[in-house]
């Protein structure tokens, strides 16, 4: 026998539902967080990076990349 | 230059030091959730279940394949469908390989549909998977855990407007929207202790959204899902981007 507590289909049924409010208090949550993520402040990236690709080419400055 | 707010790197991050307050929070909150998650009651399975797997059929004890905890994708794919939902697939492409990584933890990741083993064969070997798939072929098992409607149930919806995205989806699978809808999607999980399989969670819906890697990434690009106010869904299968 298995230690863990066991219980019927409509104890375990409560417990889900019990859950689920919270499962999805904690969804609206992140997609909360999310929009806050997106509402940032953008930074321009004024440093010229250089990258090099797979194909042997060198990629700089940076808005070079974005060319 | 951007309509967005552009700040310095200082203004940033006084922000996103503000930002990363809250994410720990949630974090802390998820990891709480995960536990209650574990806290559930076990159910034991009594029915039998028989399943259509590569090798033969099967018993839910047999899925487990030697590990003691099963982890269950209920793939929409309908005896009527031509390939799987594409919303699902999308899904699969985060499972597959994510399997091995599982059984280092002594889970084994499987999914699960409706449809005939060898539609499932076929569209597992176009889409590069390589997990086990079972057909639940005549079984109950999809049905008892809530991700099969009958026509019946399904009567308010169907008389109702159909929204464009199932519509596209069910054209997408090629079958009609009753037959579409008749399948839901699902995660189940089954713990296995002394010869007894037992169900400990079940989720749908967004539920999923653990298993669609992609939205956890865009909910960190700039301008995030944005899917606000699109009438269709923009997820395509991998190898359908890009054809009309």
């Amino acid at each position: 026998m298995t230690t863990h507590t066991v219980g019927t289909r409509e104890e375990w049924l409560a417990a889900r539902k019990e859950l689920l409010k919270a499962e999805k208090e904690h969804m609206r949550r992140g997609d909360e967080l999310a929009r806050r993520r997106q509402e940032l402040p953008w930074v321009p990236v004024e440093k010229e990076y250089v990258f090099e690709t797979a194909d042997g080419r060198r990629w700089g400055p940076i808005a070079g990349i974005a060319r | 230059m951007p309509e967005h707010k552009v700040g310095t790197r200082e203004e940033w991050e006084v922000a996103r030091d503000e930002l990363l307050t809250k994410e720990k929070e949630l974090t802390r909150r998820n990891d709480e959730l995960a536990q209650e998650r574990r806290e559930l009651p076990w159910v034991p399975v009594e029915k039998d279940y028989s399943f259509e797997r590569e090798d033969g059929t099967k018993s839910l004890a047999d899925l487990f394949d030697g590990r003691s905890q099963l982890l269950i994708y209920h793939l929409m794919f309908g005896p009527s469908y031509e390939a799987g939902c594409p919303v699902c697939s999308s899904i699969a492409d985060t499972l597959d390989p994510n399997a091995i990584h599982l059984r280092a933890r002594d889970v084994t990741l499987i999914c699960s549909s409706r449809a005939p083993l060898d539609k499932l064969l076929a569209y597992r070997q176009r889409m590069g998977w390589s997990f086990d798939w079972v057909s639940t072929a005549g079984s109950d098992f999809h049905r008892d855990l809530g991700f099969v409607h009958t026509e019946e149930e399904l009567k308010p919806f169907l008389e109702g407007e159909i929204p464009p995205t199932v519509n596209q989806m069910a054209e997408a699978c090629s079958t009609d929207v009753v037959g579409y809808v008749s399948e839901g999607p699902g995660l189940s999980a089954y713990a296995l202790s002394d010869g007894t399989v037992y169900q400990t969670y079940v989720t749908t819906a967004r539920g999923l959204e653990p298993a669609m890697g992609y939205y956890g990434l865009l909910d960190r690009t700039p301008m995030g899902r944005h899917e606000e106010g699109e009438q269709t869904s923009w997820l395509r299968r991998h190898d359908e981007y890009g054809k009309t």
